[in-house]
């Protein structure tokens, strides 16, 4: 019997070594480059034809487009236009690597907190860069909430610099938890259907009800695999929104 | 006498079309009174997963950095204990960012200042 976390060991395809540093490329490495050309594939096929009155892939690819370009407008402005370009990226990227790891026998890298961290370290990071270079020293007023006492100023500050700092932390455990509590269910269900299937009997007819419980959690997914990229690269667009017009 | 008629085609078709224009209007905001039905499940299943996550996270990077500067400093566990519970009071106020619709977002606001329009701000101060 398998376990239901088993899905998501790390197993190594081919080793490889950088300077002592273990860079081997993994199943995890694997479904990033898949993600990565698949969704380059289906941008530039979809945009191939170039159609005025676009045909299905075209229609989906505009749409995602539109999608996002109106987050950046309602969220970050005008100002966020040189930054739409990665933001539709992480986007696309991020949903890819969701509905991938959907597919039996694929593995979901955004189900290692790594992945995700290193992807909202980035953003923090880079969006912290962005405001100090726009406003200089100026920056750091972001921490000092006006209109408060006096007296609580020192408190406020410490407590709004712990604010920023739990910013890389929620947005990359969201996506990490919810990818992995989605999969550990589905496994569960699928181990308990497997399970009662062998016990044979009574118990083999009741294997339905699990069944059909992972053709409803798999809808779910999806549904959260959207939602998660979504709530990802919106929060991006909060934070940049912060980083470029404070407050 | 073509010309005539056109006009008159047209003109019957301008009325019949201003008429089906309002019709849509009125029609449209009959629909817009609704709440979006559709929309609320998941924008309801976003808040609540952000809402719970908000206030761990808080506590976590609040201790996390005590813990760092008390390493650092060798003022175990001074920094850790202070910090824990400022982290705390970080995530509860992230919550409350979240909830009346501040996203996260550092700092006061303008509509905090002039808070007096409503009464139940003003009361919370």
């Amino acid at each position: 019997m398998h376990s239901p976390v088993e899905q998501f060991t790390i197993k190594t395809l081919f080793a490889l070594n950088l300077l002592g540093f273990d860079i081997s490329f993994t199943n995890s490495s694997l479904f990033m480059l898949l993600a990565v050309v698949l969704s380059t594939l289906f941008l530039v096929l979809a945009m191939r034809p170039a159609a005025l009155v676009p045909g299905r892939l075209q229609g989906a690819a505009e749409m995602m487009y539109e999608f996002v370009a109106d987050m950046v407008r309602a969220n970050v402005g005008s100002e966020g236009r040189p930054y739409f370009p990665f933001v539709f990226t992480l986007f696309v990227f991020i949903l890819f690597s969701n509905m991938l790891g959907l597919i039996p026998y694929s593995y979901t890298t955004t189900s290692q907190i790594v992945v995700t961290f290193v992807l909202a370290a980035v953003i923090f990071i880079g969006v912290t860069l962005i405001g100090l270079i726009k406003h200089g020293l100026h920056f750091f007023s972001f921490f000092v909430p006006s209109g408060a006492p006096k007296a609580l100023i020192p408190f406020l500050v410490v407590i709004e610099v712990i604010s920023y700092f739990v910013r890389p932390v929620s947005l990359s455990v969201r996506l990490f938890a919810n990818m992995l509590a989605g999969h550990t269910m589905l496994k569960v269900f699928a181990g308990l259907a497997v399970m009662l299937t062998g016990a044979g009997g009574i118990f083999a007819v009741g294997s339905v009800l699990p069944l059909a419980a992972i053709i409803g959690l798999t809808g779910l997914e999806m549904l959260v695999a959207a939602l998660q990229a979504y709530v990802f690269t919106i929060l991006t667009c909060m934070y940049l929104n912060d980083a470029l017009h404070l407050h | 006498m073509i010309l005539g008629d056109n006009s008159n085609h047209r003109q019957d078709g301008n009325s019949s079309l201003a008429d089906r224009i309002k019709q849509a209007e009125q029609s449209a905001k009959g629909r817009v009174d609704k709440p979006p039905a559709g929309h609320m499940p998941v924008a309801g299943l976003a808040l609540a997963g952000r809402v719970a996550l908000e206030l761990v996270a808080g506590v976590v990077v609040g201790g996390f950095l005590g813990w760092m500067l008390d390493r650092w400093l060798g003022t175990t566990p001074g920094f850790m204990l202070g910090l824990f519970f400022l982290g705390a009071a970080a995530g509860m106020m992230n919550v409350w960012r979240l909830v009346t619709g501040r996203n996260m977002k550092a700092g006061y606001f303008e509509e905090h200042r002039d808070a007096d329009k409503d009464p139940d701000e003003k009361g919370n101060r």
